[in-house]
């Protein structure tokens, strides 16, 4: 029981340090993202990595919006949140 | 051996499903996906009945009747530490502690996600990040939850989950049984 309950422990904790770094962007991606996106009129809250690309959070117009860009600075997908 | 009705259907429900709906949204599906906010929403509507439960429910559901005073906390551990063997009919007090928690814990959970879906704290990380550590002491919880529990079965030979499916549990006459 108490090894189980070691296991479990050490997995999650394992879980917890790695989750604070997996969707990390180097920052000065992160600002050339952030720059090209605010120049088309979105209000960008937040780049982060996820499925090989870049996923803006950003409001415009209203709307809650996620923008998938890929290596080359192209947005690839824009999502509305409804 | 002696046997006691003490979970009503809705206690027992509400375990059972609040059971699934968290290890489904925590462990299988898409956080993207319009799915796992509605069983957050479903989640929040389940512990928002169980805390009226806890007002207006039976003897055994309701918070008044197994909140636990420290002493209460004390002599369990006693109980423990001593091998003392006695058996509580309804929630024991560290179970009423760990009860409270999930409970607390799970509505913050509801509430922090919620805001992640809000144009004010839309895209905003630390919300995220509170979400996710929320989760993450859930699963601690979840799994000391889980061990005392079978613990618990096996020093006072009650079969805790079993009653929690039936909603009877059944004593064993050579242990002393407190409220």
């Amino acid at each position: 029981m108490t090894r189980i309950i070691a296991l479990a422990l050490a997995v999650t904790l394992g879980g917890i340090a790695q989750a604070s770094d997996y969707d990390k962007v180097d920052p000065a991606r992160a600002e050339e993202i952030r720059a090209m996106l605010t120049e088309q009129g979105y209000d960008v809250r937040r780049v982060k990595s996820e499925d090989g690309m870049y996923e803006a959070y950003a409001m415009k117009n209203g709307q809650r919006m996620e923008i998938y860009v890929n290596d080359d600075l192209e947005i690839v997908r824009t999502e509305i949140d409804d | 051996m002696t046997t006691h009705k003490i979970w009503d259907p809705f206690v027992r429900v509400f375990h059972w499903s609040l059971a699934g709906l968290f290890a489904a949204n925590a462990l299988i599906v898409d956080d993207d996906s319009w799915i796992h906010e509605w069983i957050g929403y479903a989640v929040a509507a389940l512990v928002g009945l169980r805390i009226l439960w806890g007002v207006i429910g039976p003897r055994h559901a309701r918070f008044a009747a197994f909140a636990p005073t420290p002493s209460d906390v004390t002599e369990q551990i006693t109980d423990i530490a001593t091998r003392r063997r006695r058996a509580h009919l309804g929630h024991t007090p560290l179970g009423a502690l760990m009860i409270f928690n999930l409970l607390l814990t799970m509505l913050a959970i509801c509430a922090s996600g919620y805001m992640m879906t809000t144009d004010a704290f839309w895209g905003v990380e630390w919300v995220e990040e509170v979400h996710e550590a929320l989760v993450t002491w859930a699963e601690l919880s979840v799994i000391a939850h889980i061990a005392a529990v079978l613990y618990e079965s096996h020093r006072t030979g009650i079969n805790l989950p079993r009653a929690m499916v039936t909603g009877t549990k059944r004593v064993p006459d050579d242990i002393r049984v407190v409220e």
